[in-house]
């Protein structure tokens, strides 16, 4: 498995809880970007022979800022670049405002089969605690309208633990979206990350969040109410349907190799992690010179494997002992027994030919994932 | 040297009333010290004292001066030790001394440590001559500074002597009231060897250098000595004075001050107060005043990490060659590990140990809350010494016993409300107060030492913006009613958080300590109830709840790197928690024991 990441950076407007790498207001880069984005892919057809793309993933910021006709000339791009599976996923992430028929007729000719619609919540109050810039309608028709346009692969990404968030609306939200019936969910637990509005109104005290207690019990829920709908809880964050399960981050999750395009992204090839420029600025003058990397790391062998199992331990099904044991040429059970006795113990565990979190160990995932850093 | 031409005095001051800079100026004036060398103060600032430590405090110095009318005359100026803690080695050092200048800070007027060590200086029979310093400062109210002096001390103060320490003004009046104010040495030179121990130093190459006052008879190079307390023989090696710098002499005689090298090893082997006499022609009569110092406040020390108790113990045993007042005994804490029982004169002995132990040799360390020293009277009349509140068994004890100390706190008028009411909160009895001038204000206590222990002199500082000076000394044992409060996390008790506790407050303390470690101690895996108790009987509880949820969302554009890092930082600080049982307990916790709200 091989997949492409290609990150857009650009927004319209910050929303409040967002630590990502995006930024608003840079309106006159989006050419010169989009232009530096061409010349990164470009530069990767003379670089090496590249194994066959299993997905393709544009993520951001918002890439539909860049418009229909760039995400074409993009993903167009790539496929002279790299050889794309004629099954590869190539998902778009795509917020409700911008779902027109128009810009989702022209992404589905260009060969995205995949979308990431952000709603983030279905609550009028919570969508304006974000600063999201749509409302609850807007996110529904959204749905309707990538249905229209042919799109049979929709994932919504929601968020629970919102300020102010009840359990009785969270439990709401949840039914709406199981009988709007999407192919596949993510859902998040927020978390307050540095440099963000919401950050300093909590820390200003203007904004309260959900007690812990009460978002570990919204996780619970979630799980509970998605599978009677018919979902498969196949990682941590992600609930899936009819084998809709998002194999670009699965290649991630199982340790696979990743070339990511664009300010910020990170790649994991030949063992190598590597991530570029943060800044969109800094990105568009340093690929004149095919000179983006900002940094990297190689783990050792040891390190590897931990980082290994870590991964895995995302994945509701865990990794595969025998697997991991014949790819690294060890005893699982040498390095890691003790760790992992202690972890079964707690009941955060199970172990037999696979490894695994249980559903305890799911919301406690960096308690036992601790041990194998 | 005829005995009427020696003059042995001392400076006693409160902390910054310019102690050191007037001992500098009168070496300066006396040409004891050039001006070149006069950079630095010579006798010990506080910070410098600080740094050194505790025990290489005391120095005399020999000045060799000319009166105006033409005699000469040799002083001994010796330093003494600028804190409570360091009661005893003062009056041992106001022993070896017929008068004292007492220096006050023309502007801060009398402080609590003036009172205290003026005190000791009349206790020792000193002429104390007052010297009023710092008079080139704005502030300065010479006046008030003198009634103060009269009011608090009963000492004439009216022809005090105006100077500044800074600027040499008033330094020679000095010089010539010591000729006339204090009293030549008595002593019989051809009586038996008597010389007062009053310091003793620490050096790498030659052992332990003894300070000395010979009160009768002399001393040479060659001579059999005997310390009289402990009962120990040796040979002279060297003698000498300070001049400043060790010099060494033929011989030291009955009135004057210097010092032996006797090839002791270490400072233990010698006792401040004790009294050097002549192997062969002993004195009948040792010297009054001696006596055994006693460690008052207890602290266990541990090393953060265990590996590190081989290093601590040796660092311990490497301070204590000069310090004679520092005892250790091995401890073992079922929360904590190895370490050590560590005993102190006092807070700023406890505090200087620390910070060397983790500055000079690079240790982290927890130090468990601070105990006194509890005496149980047993049913069988016997009697344990307690400096572990673990050890504390109500059983077959009849009666608890605690430390009381004397303290004076000195205060502008303001803050006397505060100061009453803290001292109440802590178990005090008010024995005086007096209202010295319009705005300084003497106030006495009775407390008992395990409340001063603590956080007391944060609180007064806090109470009073910094302007209350506070001294204390030890004043006997006294019946309380005392019991033990534990502290049990998952149901078991954690030895390193029992105290000792008055009864009648014991409810409320079990109360607000459990309440304080429930907000610090983070969720575990399991449930974890947090026990105050008694003899066994719970009094208060309160529950960490289990840790129900800690997971990170997703790795954002395949950045794993990042998320790997963020566990690692997690890793991390589990590592800097001690593991007790199944219980995980932050540093913070142990520190956090040491707080005593109002």
């Amino acid at each position: 498995m091989f997949g492409l990441y290609l990150h857009i950076p650009f927004c319209r407007s910050r929303c409040s809880y967002c630590g990502f790498n995006s930024y608003a207001g840079l309106e006159e880069r989006y050419t010169s970007y989009f232009e530096a984005l061409l010349t990164e892919i470009e530069y990767q057809l003379s670089t090496e022979d590249w194994p066959v793309v299993s997905s393709v993933f544009f993520g951001g910021g918002n890439p539909a800022i860049l418009g229909g006709k760039r995400l074409s000339l993009l993903l167009g791009a790539l496929r002279k670049s790299f050889r794309l599976s004629p099954t590869a996923e190539v998902t778009t992430e795509l917020n409700p405002e911008d779902a027109t028929p128009e810009l989702l007729k022209s992404l589905k000719s260009a060969g995205f089969n995949r979308l990431s619609l952000g709603w983030q919540t279905l609550n009028g109050d919570g969508l304006v605690s974000l600063k999201r810039r749509h409302n609850r309608q807007q996110a529904i028709d959204s749905l309707t309208a990538a249905r229209g346009a042919g799109f049979d692969n929709v994932n919504i990404d929601m968020i629970f633990g919102l300020p102010n968030q009840t359990i009785t609306e969270w439990r709401d939200d949840l039914a709406t979206l199981a009988s709007l019936n999407p192919d596949h969910l993510s859902l998040y637990s927020l978390s307050l990350e540095p440099g963000t509005e919401l950050l300093r109104q909590v820390e200003a005290g203007k904004t309260e969040l959900p007690p812990v207690d009460d978002v570990a019990h919204m996780y619970e829920i979630a799980i509970e109410v998605l599978r009677k709908s018919g979902f498969d809880h196949y990682e941590i964050s992600n609930f899936a349907k009819d084998g809709h399960a998002c194999s670009h981050n699965l290649n991630c999750w199982h340790g696979g190799e990743y070339l990511g395009i664009g300010a910020g992204a990170h790649s994991h090839l030949k063992g190598k992690r590597s991530w570029r420029v943060n800044d969109p600025i800094e990105y568009i003058v340093r690929s004149r010179e095919n000179d983006t990397i900002a940094g990297n790391e190689v783990l050792d062998k040891g390190r590897k494997l931990g980082e290994r199992i870590i991964l895995g331990l995302r994945l509701c099904d865990g990794i595969d002992i025998g697997e991991l044991e014949a790819e690294y040429g060890v005893n699982i059970s040498d390095i890691y027994g003790d760790a992992i006795r202690d972890l079964k113990q707690k009941g955060l565990l199970v172990a037999g030919s696979r490894l695994a979190l249980t559903e305890k160990g799911l919301l406690l995932a960096n308690e036992a994932m601790v041990a194998f850093v | 040297m005829n005995l009427d031409n020696i003059r042995n005095f001392c400076i006693i001051a409160h902390i910054d009333h310019g102690k050191s800079t007037l001992a500098d100026r009168l070496l300066e004036i006396t040409g004891t010290i050039s001006s070149r060398d006069m950079k630095e103060q010579v006798l010990d600032g506080m910070d410098l004292e600080r740094e050194r430590g505790i025990t290489i405090k005391a120095q005399a110095v020999k000045i060799n001066f000319k009166a105006p009318d033409g005699r000469e005359y040799i002083f001994n100026l010796i330093d003494t030790p600028g804190h409570v803690d360091f009661t005893y080695e003062v009056s041992r050092t106001l022993a070896a001394c017929e008068g004292a200048l007492l220096v006050v800070d023309a502007a801060q007027g009398v402080e609590a440590q003036t009172i205290a060590n003026a005190h000791l200086a009349i206790e020792n029979d000193l002429a104390i001559i007052p010297v009023i310093n710092k008079i080139d400062l704005p502030s300065a109210d010479p006046e008030r500074v003198k009634r103060e002096i009269e009011e608090s001390l009963g000492i004439g103060a009216e022809e005090a002597i105006l100077v500044s320490a800074k600027t040499g003004k008033g330094a020679g009046e000095v010089l010539e009231a010591i000729v006339k104010e204090v009293p030549p040495p008595k002593g019989d030179i051809g009586n038996p060897l008597k010389a007062l121990v009053f310091d003793s130093t620490y050096d790498v190459y030659r052992g332990v250098v003894v300070f000395v006052r010979v009160i009768d008879g002399s001393i040479k190079k060659g001579d059999k000595i005997k310390m009289m307390a402990i009962g120990r023989t040796s040979e002279v090696e060297e003698i000498g004075f300070f001049s400043p710098k060790m010099t060494s002499a033929e011989r030291i005689v009955a009135g004057e001050v210097g010092y032996v090298i006797a090839g002791i090893k270490q400072v233990k082997e010698i006792k401040v107060g004790d009294t050097i006499t002549g192997a062969k022609n002993e004195a009948i009569e040792p010297l009054a005043g001696y006596k055994e110092v006693k460690p008052m406040v207890f602290s266990g020390i541990y090393p953060v990490d265990g590996n590190d108790y081989p290093n601590l113990r040796e660092a311990l045993g490497k301070l204590q060659l000069n310090d004679a007042a520092l005892n250790f005994e091995p401890e073992t804490s079922v929360a904590l590990g190895f370490g050590f029982r560590c005993g102190f004169l006092g807070l700023l002995h406890m505090e200087i140990v620390k910070e060397r132990l983790e500055r000079e040799y690079e240790l982290h360390l927890l130090a468990t809350a601070p105990s006194v020293a509890y005496r149980a009277i047993k049913t069988d009349k016997s009697e344990a010494i307690i400096r572990n509140p673990s050890d504390y068994n109500a059983d077959q004890v009849e009666k608890l016993e605690e430390p009381y100390i004397a303290a004076t706190i000195m205060t502008p008028g303001e803050y006397v409300g505060a100061i009453m009411k803290l001292c109440q909160g802590r178990r005090g009895h008010q024995t005086n107060i007096a209202y010295l001038s319009d705005n300084r204000v003497q106030i006495n206590y009775d407390l008992p030492l395990a409340e001063i222990v603590m956080d007391f002199y944060d609180q007064l500082k806090s109470k009073t913006r910094g302007y209350a000076s506070f001294d204390y000394e030890h004043s006997g044992y006294r019946s309380s009613d005392l019991v033990k409060l534990d502290i049990l996390l998952a149901a078991k008790p954690v030895d390193a958080f029992s105290a000792i506790v008055p009864k009648d407050r014991a409810y409320d303390r079990g109360k607000i300590l459990v309440e304080r470690l429930r907000k610090i101690i983070p969720r575990q895996m399991y449930e974890v109830p947090i026990q105050a108790a008694i003899g066994g009987r719970i009094i208060a509880r309160e529950t960490v709840k289990a840790k129900r949820k800690d997971v990170t969302a997703k790795c954002y554009g395949g950045d794993v790197s990042r998320k790997r890092k963020l566990l690692e930082k997690q890793k991390e600080g589990k590592k800097r928690m001690k593991q007790v049982g199944q219980v995980t307990i932050p540093q913070e916790a142990f520190l956090e024991i040491l707080k005593v709200e109002e």
